[in-house]
């Protein structure tokens, strides 16, 4: 099993196997914490608006202000995306800064 | 290695050849069929409405003559596990099929790359203009490309929104710029994220982003039908010298002439004679490509094809085996009973409360009496006028307000019911009773609940 990652396309003529684009670390650190969460926040704002009419929050919540149930929606959308985020980034973070089986920090050197 | 304002390490782009064959013509119907189905479904009325609508406001969601409730989430949660069950079943027997054939990720990539196809034209030209000079031609391909992309992520993102916003409606206040904030908001949201995901990234999503492409090789076996090049058949691989013509047998090579057409076919740029790689979404433009050179060569088909690993390895080879078996019939009973569940499914749902205020009344007449509230649920779209009665009680009578109760289309109605008993005719203490409502149109059409009626005790 190869993979292929990581190998040197520079150079290759025009029709080269591997002349494909490849994301840097930077790149799949914000897929990573971007868009495992944003699938989480669909399920969550399923599962709690499934239960829960925003038109209830409201009345319950914020009592000088009143928003319409789509505001509704999309804050508590855009609240668990949020929160979700937060997780991602804890979790990149931690792998990210792990040790290597090989006793090396992985933020020593780039792969 | 980071560099500064990229995003990617290495700016080539895969330019995927173009390929005609059987699976290719499977993929493009299927992407006509899903697109299709996406753009045109909510455009369909059913009677005054549209006949697929996700009312958020209203909390409804209208599916052809169905209507779900907040209180319907249990066929949501039941069509997801049907889902989950039905992407390990076809994990299991052919890989990834769905990325392959299914995925809005490829349905639309195929799409946008349809559409840079005809502007820019094809995969030799694409590479060329890549590499040219920013001239006139150059300028007017790119920007009809764009126009070309942009309309129809716009497009796409109305059509999202249309799906919850009646899309006819839509439609007028575009015209009239009186769009809301928020349609306004998720129109561009989701315009963005289709020209992002099937114009910019692409194979990426796949590679960095999907988790099923991480976790898919545990629903694998050797039994698991996957796209392999024959090693076997293929090795030595080389190109044939015009001398030798078409035969192979004084070079010794294997039936690979190491055209690279499988390479340059592969949206996900990688080289399939290499083994299974995770990178693969299986859409088997190798085998296409790979079949045609062979047509050409006049060797049989099938060096890339479709294959078992234990057939591969020359080992027996079952493609329906108990995992199969397991996962198919999961699915089938799961399917029939969310079926069944749709079939069944109450028009009339009640919630019984007790009056908190008194246990019971004692009537001028010498009846007692105890007061319910009833919320009564329609999930239908007719009105019922309900018809009340009760189990447990002798000689009872109701008395509603109002007084002809109907339970609106659509709606939660409330209605007090003063339940009136002799004490003669009673014994003393607490009822187990069930109260019964059933649509004076439709008798068949019934909900009820249990709750207590209470009588003095002497």
């Amino acid at each position: 099993m190869t993979t292929g990652i990581g190998k040197n396309t520079q150079g290759l003529p025009e029709d080269a196997p591997r002349a494909w684009r490849r994301w840097t670390r930077r790149a799949q650190n914000i897929a990573a914490i971007l868009w495992p969460s944003f699938l989480a926040a669909c399920i969550a704002t399923a599962v709690f608006f499934g239960y829960v009419d925003p038109l209830d929050l409201d009345a319950i919540s914020t009592p000088m202000t009143e928003f319409s149930s789509l505001t509704g929606y999309a804050i508590g959308f855009f609240f668990f995306w949020s929160i979700c985020s937060l997780s991602s980034l804890l979790s990149v973070f931690l792998i990210r800064t792990s040790r290597r089986p090989d006793g090396t920090h992985r933020t020593d050197t780039h792969h | 290695m980071d560099q500064p304002n990229t995003f990617y390490e290495s700016a080539e782009k895969i330019h995927a050849r173009e390929v005609d064959g059987t699976f290719d013509r499977l993929r493009s119907a299927s992407v006509v069929v899903l697109l299709g189905l996406y753009y045109v479904l909510p455009w369909l009325r059913w009677d005054d409405r549209q006949a697929i609508l996700f009312d958020l406001p209203a909390r409804k969601f209208y599916i052809l003559g169905l209507t779900f409730w907040p209180q319907d989430f249990i066929y949501f949660a039941l069509l997801l596990i049907i889902a989950g069950v039905a992407l390990f079943f076809f994990t299991a027997l052919a890989g990834r099929l769905w990325c392959g054939f299914a995925c809005p990720q490829t349905v639309w990539t195929t799409a946008f790359v349809w559409l840079e196809r005809i502007a820019e034209g094809n995969r030799s030209r694409r590479i060329k203009l890549d590499k040219s000079p920013w001239n006139a031609d150059k300028i007017r391909r790119k920007t009809i490309k764009q126009v070309l992309w942009i309309s129809f992520a716009l497009w796409t993102g109305y059509t999202f929104v249309g799906y919850f916003t009646p899309i006819v409606e839509l439609a007028r206040e575009i015209i009239a710029f009186s769009l809301g904030p928020w349609e306004s908001f998720w129109i561009l949201f989701y315009s963005f994220a289709t020209y992002g995901n099937a114009g910019i990234m692409r194979e990426q999503v796949c590679k960095y982003m999907c988790p099923y492409a991480r976790f898919q090789s545990a629903m694998f076996d050797r039994n698991t039908l996957v796209i392999s090049y024959d090693t076997a058949r293929g090795e030595p691989r080389g190109s044939r010298s015009r001398k030798l013509g078409k035969s192979n047998e004084n070079e010794h090579l294997g039936d690979c002439i190491d055209c690279q057409l499988c390479v340059q076919v592969c949206p996900v740029g990688i080289d399939i004679r290499e083994g299974l790689q995770y990178e693969c979404i299986a859409c088997a433009a190798c085998i296409d490509a790979c079949d045609s050179v062979m047509d050409k060569m006049e060797y049989p088909r099938g060096l890339v094809k479709y294959t078992t690993e234990n057939a591969i390895a020359g080992e027996k080879s079952r493609i329906l085996r108990p995992r199969i078996y397991i996962y198919g019939t999961l699915l089938l009973v799961l399917l029939i009973g969310l079926a069944g569940a749709l079939s069944s499914r109450y028009e009339l749902r009640m919630n019984v409360l007790r009056d908190r205020n008194a246990l019971y009344r004692e009537l001028a007449s010498g009846q007692i009496e105890n007061v319910y509230t009833l919320k009564i649920l329609n999930k239908s779209e007719r009105n019922h006028p309900l018809t009340l009665t009760v189990d447990g009680l002798q000689n009872f009578t109701v008395a509603t307000d109002p007084v002809e109760p109907v339970a609106l289309a659509g709606e939660l109605t409330v209605i007090t019911a003063r339940i009136q008993a002799p004490a003669k005719d009673n014994s003393d203490g607490g009822h187990d009773i069930v109260i019964k409502v059933s649509s004076e149109s439709a008798p068949d059409i019934t909900a009820d609940a249990e709750s207590r009626f209470f009588l003095p005790v002497n």
